[in-house]
């Protein structure tokens, strides 16, 4: 095993080179160009900016949002992750499924479901008069958060409820043997085996909303609430056009990603994430039995806010025939349907559709390869491709975005990418890939060596190991991988916006630019059918994963 | 097929994992790699089979290198023809019962015997039924019965089996123990067992190998381990007993050990060669040579009982010597009570560790 | 087993090779097959390479690529009926002004549009005074409304709407005449204008207003401000708010959009104010870099001829041309008066006078 072959260097720096070419060049290039606005290096005085109080505020609101949001779907996912890991709610696995609509929902279309039906004589006050005095509470820095909240409360969701499977019964049986208290256990023993994959959960959550573009666009310069993913939006795409500034602003976007990385990952290693386990642990269980209709109701509370409300605006929207005229039983039309699916809007769905699964497709081949290099040995090498493959994950998107612009439209870059669909295919990968990389690990992570050193002494060459034995038991991870890929390429905006090549439009540009210019009917019609379609695929690679892991029931 | 090795050694790191070592394990011979965790046994058993590249040394099969690091000789595990049996069974779990065992001839191409070896395998470990079912499904002692068919099936001339039964309950593992024991006997293989478990060691192998800290401490049958322990790790990790070092006095020409002014304990019924008193010896006593006697006796030596356990058959006592402060083991099949006051005679040679002619009185004090 | 595994395959191919090269192996043949995969995709990559290299060694590489905003079905029917007149083949990125001028920004290096299309003028001649356009007399260009165009032919507002105030029919009971009657107390919190950071039309019109009005205008925006002048958005989105009810009306909106939604049986409406109010055309050009450059002109000829003209008319947009008429559901030119202003003022003011704006409207 300690034995390399050539074969195996050859392929792990492949791998790398691959890496270096998707992440660490575009991020590279976001920086150089930072601090070389006009091609020559010119110090880091253009980070001057920063000090002007506009751009501190500006950052300040970044960080007010992260944070925020992290707090309130903290909030939303933990009594939910709880049910699912602990009661009776945890054998009803759709709901997990159920769950993760709110993150497929495009943001800006979360956003504008909620500002449809929270604006003055928006739905919320067509149905409910009553709310008049409450909505305009909505266009403040409470409904930015709580709509971002609902959009990304399933992340904090999963892992919280992985880690709370995880921590198993033994433990705090453990626990409440010599003595502990309900509250006395979650203190000492549930909390602190929990808070080092919770930190993870909170990171990402803060990553992604400092780095998310929808909502703020949407309703943040609604509501003059402005923050670093918007202000970048606006110097790449406003007259004047300033690269250098936007260059700088990601600059700053990435540095704060970092810090809050490098600070969770210190956190991580002090704290006892890992569980030391013996034989078989036990599934803690906390059956409520009448009360579970409490958790019922928390359960359908939080999926009417968090799908009721922007699907409800969604939906009356596609299917009104005159905006104007409000909601009404003789102003429904499938007009605008028949518009989508007549119009330029099936080839703008049938592009995503095609370009999420090429993309889902090769960053689930990447993540494996990746995955499996990563995980047979922990050199620095591997290190560094590790920390490559998760990078896209902690950056916000839109930095990534400039810096593919700035790498695969340079002159002296070859390849024939750019301006070409295979441009798109590249920025989900990049985009994408710590999902898949994720995924994979963590189901290649529960697999003991010895499974693979069996194959090896019956006589398996490597490539009949990878093949019978290694491939067959991740795939669960790899599908999981793909099927997350999949449904964000799916409705990926801000890369797709800026980098789609001519004569091209997805699904999520289609939507944006009908926002924009067209028809916000026909906008919201292509939201429900995308989402519907991702839906429909999701069930079915869910299916697959299920039958993948037949042998396990 | 024999298996030789030849100052064969392993660093992991700047940590030597196995100190070189030669020997030969013959065609049929069952060997047991027995010692502490981190004893370097395991690392052995890897290096058998291709899992770990050894430092230095080449390994031969049959007198065929299949490592050798002179001639760049390296045989990935596939190309060994062995049988393994994992500690923790490593069936794999998307695969029948019958495809676990079926997977070695399969992986070798060896397609038209599956449906006959697989069959033989499951039932020479008595596990006829179940062919379709997943690992999981089936109890522990199932499980590592595929495990060993699985290992088997492909007909090796070599089996290794690393701590094999480490994972399965007291009263499955005797039955395991006696299945693996015939079955590799029956099959003619030569067999390399590693386990911290030295009754199980004692009582399966042809040879005992006790490893401790990368070392190969001693080597032989399980009798000539058991009675004759070269050292101190030998003797407290083979068997139970009591470690006593002390001067040779004679009495009446026969040899004493005097562990303290006023306790002797005689080492031989027989006249001994080569002790002298005041030589210094460390000596074992084994619990079997100790015979308890219920009524104080002025003939033997004084002690109290400490601690009694029932084994089924007998009673396995402590017993503290009066007079200095050490403590022997003995079997009985009366029943004691502690603090009983008691006595007891040793029988037998006792076997002497460590054995230094000519010293002072002061020097040993 | 046998179904896992084909699926795994068809996963896709570089699963395998990459992931396999991995275990340890006596090299093998997945190196061989990761190589042959390189091999493959170099040779791909050579092929369009190569493709490349030999149409560039004509000038024209037979694919005409526009960048253009603007109204999506214009944009389209335009591009439509050029192909089928001319046979040439367009590659069309369509955007708002501003992600045609980023995409710009961010080819700067390597630019690979042909003819560009804005929304708003003070872009095309910024493009024009740092030498990135092309002129191109075009045989059109005598009846052409003055203004509308470059002098020196570098860019042609082919199409233009005008600024109004648009208004929903239902919540409006006294439709206003003029950007000052805003001011009043039954419009309070219901005024909306697009955000000038993200609609050019708007930011012009605030610069063109100052330019008329002086001071005047900075009162008038103070005091609408004071009367909760909300910015919303870009263009389309602050209709949408007054079509949806949240706004009665939106000052200095796009006229176009408003006819569109009148067509759609929307409850909304506009009025051009008397103090006058901005026709901004939208100017379309050639990049100096580009490569096809006789389709591109082509192009041009096309968008200003009467085909293109008629489409233009039908989008109810203005066309350039003064023989072509306006679609008659819309306001002519004539009947919209027009705010006294200078470009050159636009562009140097634009800024200051956006910043100016933003603090006092936020």
């Amino acid at each position: 095993m300690a034995h390399v072959s050539w074969t195996q260097r050859v392929n792990k720096y492949l791998a790398l080179t691959v890496l270096t070419l998707l992440v660490l060049m575009p991020l590279a290039l976001v920086i150089m160009r930072a601090v070389t606005p006009e091609g020559t290096f010119e110090g880091f005085g253009a980070f001057s900016i920063l000090g002007e109080g506009m751009y501190q505020e500006i950052l300040l609101n970044s960080l007010l949002l992260g944070f925020g949001v992290v707090i309130l779907s903290s909030f939303i996912a933990a009594p939910l992750a709880f049910f699912m890991a602990r009661t009776e709610l945890g054998r009803h696995r759709w709901i997990d499924i159920v769950l993760i609509i709110p993150f497929m929902t495009p943001p800006y279309i979360g956003a504008m479901g909620w500002i449809l039906s929270m604006q003055s004589n928006g739905y919320a006050e067509q149905l409910f008069p009553f709310l008049a005095p409450v909505t305009p509470l909505f266009f403040t820095y409470f409904g930015m958060v709580l709509v971002m909240s609902l959009h990304l409360f399933p992340f904090i969701y999963l892992i919280m409820r992985n880690n709370l499977e995880n921590i198993g019964g033994r433990l705090e049986e453990a626990g409440l043997i010599h003595g502990g208290s309900f509250g006395y256990r979650l203190r000492r023993i549930v909390l602190p085996l929990f808070v080092s994959g919770y930190s993870m959960g909170a990171l990402l959550v803060f990553v992604k909303t400092i780095g998310e573009f929808g909502t703020p666009v949407t309703l943040g310069n609604r509501i003059g609430f402005y923050v670093l993913t918007s202000e970048i939006h606006r110097h790449a795409s406003v007259w004047p056009i300033d690269f250098g500034t936007a260059a700088i602003l990601s600059t700053m976007l990435l540095s704060v990603s970092m810090a809050v990385w490098y600070f969770q990952q210190w956190f991580a290693a002090r704290t006892h994430g890992k569980v030391v386990s013996g034989k078989g642990q036990t599934k803690a269980y906390t059956p409520l039995g009448k009360k579970q209709i409490f958790a019922w109701l928390y359960l359908a509370g939080v999926l009417g806010l968090a799908i009721g409300v922007p699907y409800f605006s969604v939906a009356s929207t596609a299917f009104m025939d005159v905006q104007g005229r409000g909601l009404a039983f003789d102003n429904l039309t499938l007009r605008h349907m028949q518009d989508l699916f007549t119009g330029s809007g099936l080839e703008a769905l049938w592009n995503s559709v095609w370009l999420a699964g090429i993309a889902a497709t090769i960053s689930a081949a990447i993540g494996l390869w990746v995955t499996i290099i990563i995980m047979k040995k922990r050199g620095t090498v591997e290190k560094g491709m590790d920390f490559l493959s998760i990078a896209p994950n902690t950056v916000p998107g839109i930095v990534v975005v400039v810096g593919l612009i700035l790498f695969w439209n340079a002159y002296w870059n070859p390849a024939p990418v750019y301006n070409t669909w295979m441009m798109l295919v590249t920025t989900y990968v990049v985009l994408y890939i710590p999902f898949t990389v994720q995924n994979i690990k963590a189901i290649y992570g529960q697999l003991g060596d010895s499974l693979f050193q069996a194959a090896r002494t019956s006589g398996a060459s490597p490539w009949y190991v990878l093949r019978t034995v290694l491939l067959p038991l991740i795939l669960p991870g790899v599908l999981a991988g793909w099927i997350m890929s999949f449904t964000i390429s799916m409705r990926e905006l801000v890369g797709s916006l800026i980098l789609r090549p001519p004569n091209m439009h997805t699904s999520a540009t289609f939507i944006y630019s009908q926002f924009e210019q067209g028809t916000v009917a026909q906008g919201m019609a292509m939201a429900l059918v995308t989402v519907g379609l991702t839906t429909v695929v999701l069930i079915g690679v869910e299916k697959m994963k299920e039958r993948s892991q037949r042998y396990r029931t | 097929m024999d298996i030789q090795f030849r100052q064969l050694e392993k660093w992991f790191g700047t940590l030597q994992a196995l100190k070189p070592l030669s020997m030969t394990i013959q065609s049929g011979e069952f060997v047991s790699l027995v010692g502490p965790s981190g004893c370097g046994k395991t690392t052995l058993l890897r290096m058998i089979a291709g899992l770990e590249d050894p430092a230095a040394g080449p390994i031969l099969f049959g007198g065929t290198p299949v490592f050798d690091s002179e001639n760049h000789i390296n045989k990935p595990p596939q190309k060994r023809k062995i049988g393994m049996v994992f500690q923790d069974f490593a069936l794999w779990p998307h695969m029948t019962v019958f495809e676990n065992v079926a997977y070695g001839l399969k992986a070798t191409g060896r397609k038209r015997e599956v449906k006959e070896k697989v069959t033989d395998a499951l039932k020479s470990v008595q596990l006829d039924a179940h062919h379709e079912r997943y690992p999981h499904q089936l109890s522990g002692g199932q499980q590592q019965r595929v495990a060993i068919a699985r290992a088997i099936a492909t007909d090796p001339e070599i089996i290794l089996m690393d701590e094999p039964l480490s994972a399965l309950d007291a009263s499955l593992r005797d039955e395991m123990r006696i299945l693996l024991q015939s079955l590799v006997k029956k099959l003619n293989m030569t067999a390399v067992y590693v386990t911290h478990d030295q009754s199980e060691a004692m009582a399966m192998s042809d040879r005992v190998v006790v490893m401790n800290a990368g070392e190969v401490q001693q080597t032989g049958t399980p009798e000539e381990i058991y009675q004759r322990p070269v050292n101190d790790t030998v003797a407290s990790f083979i068997g139970k007993g009591t470690l006593l070092d002390g001067l040779v006095t004679e009495v009446e020409e026969v040899p004493m050990l005097k562990v303290s002014t006023e306790v002797q304990i005689p080492l031989s019924s027989k006249k001994t060669k080569g002790l002298k008193p005041h030589d210094w010896v460390h000596a074992i006593i084994r619990p079997e040579q100790v015979k308890l006697d219920t009524k104080p006796s002025e003939a033997g030596l004084a002690g109290v009982v400490e601690t009694v356990s029932f084994l089924g058959e007998r009673y396995e006592v402590s017993v503290k010597l009066h007079g200095c402060n050490e403590r022997l083991f003995a079997y009985t099949h009366e029943k004691t009570a502690p603090g009983q006051e008691i006595s007891l005679t040793v029988r037998n040679t006792i076997h002497l560790i460590q054995h230094k002619g000519g010293l002072t009185h002061e020097e040993t004090a | 087993m046998k179904k896992q595994l084909s699926i795994a395959a068809g996963t896709a191919g570089i699963l395998f090779l990459g992931a396999c090269a991995q275990t340890e192996s006596e090299q093998g043949a997945e190196n061989d097959l990761n190589e042959a995969a390189e091999q493959n995709e170099t040779n791909n990559e050579e092929a369009a390479e190569s493709n490349d290299s030999e149409e560039a060694d004509h000038e024209e590489t037979g694919e005409l690529t526009i960048y253009t905003s603007g109204p999506a079905g214009m944009a389209e029917a335009l591009v439509e009926g050029f192909e089928e007149e001319t046979g040439v083949e367009v590659d069309m990125f369509q955007g708002t002004t501003g992600d045609v001028l980023g995409r710009l920004q961010a080819e700067e290096d390597n630019p690979i549009a042909d003819v560009v299309v804005l929304a708003s003028m003070p872009p095309a001649m910024d493009f024009k005074e740092r030498g990135m356009t092309m002129a191109y007399e075009s045989e059109y260009a005598d009846s052409l409304r003055d203004g509308w165009y470059d002098e020196e032919f570098h860019y042609y507002g082919f199409s233009a709407s005008a600024l109004g105030l648009s208004y929903n029919t239902e919540l409006v009971d006294e439709v206003p005449e003029d950007w000052s009657d805003l001011t009043d107390k039954q419009y309070a919190d219901q005024i909306a204008i697009p955000d000038p950071y993200e609609s050019g039309t708007a930011r012009d019109f605030i610069a063109a207003y100052v330019n008329q009005e002086g001071d005047a205008g900075w009162e008038l925006f103070e005091e609408l401000a004071d009367n909760g002048l909300q910015m919303e958005g870009a263009n389309n989105p602050a209709l949408q708010s007054v079509i949806g009810g949240s706004n009665q009306l939106v000052m200095a909106g796009v006229d176009y959009m408003v006819y569109n939604n009148i067509q759609d049986g929307e409850p909304v409406d506009i009025v051009f104010p008397e103090s006058g109010t901005m026709v901004t055309p939208r100017p379309a050009f050639i990049m100096e870099s580009a490569e096809n450059v006789d389709s591109a002109q082509q192009y041009i000829d096309y968008i200003l001829s009467d085909a293109g003209q008629e489409i233009v008319a039908d989008a109810f947009l203005m066309p350039i041309r003064e023989d072509i008429d306006v679609h008659e559901d819309r306001a002519d030119i004539d009947e919209i008066e027009q705010l006294d202003f200078e470009w050159e003022y636009l562009e140097e003011n634009g800024e200051a006078y956006l910043e100016r704006f933003q603090e006092i409207v936020r």
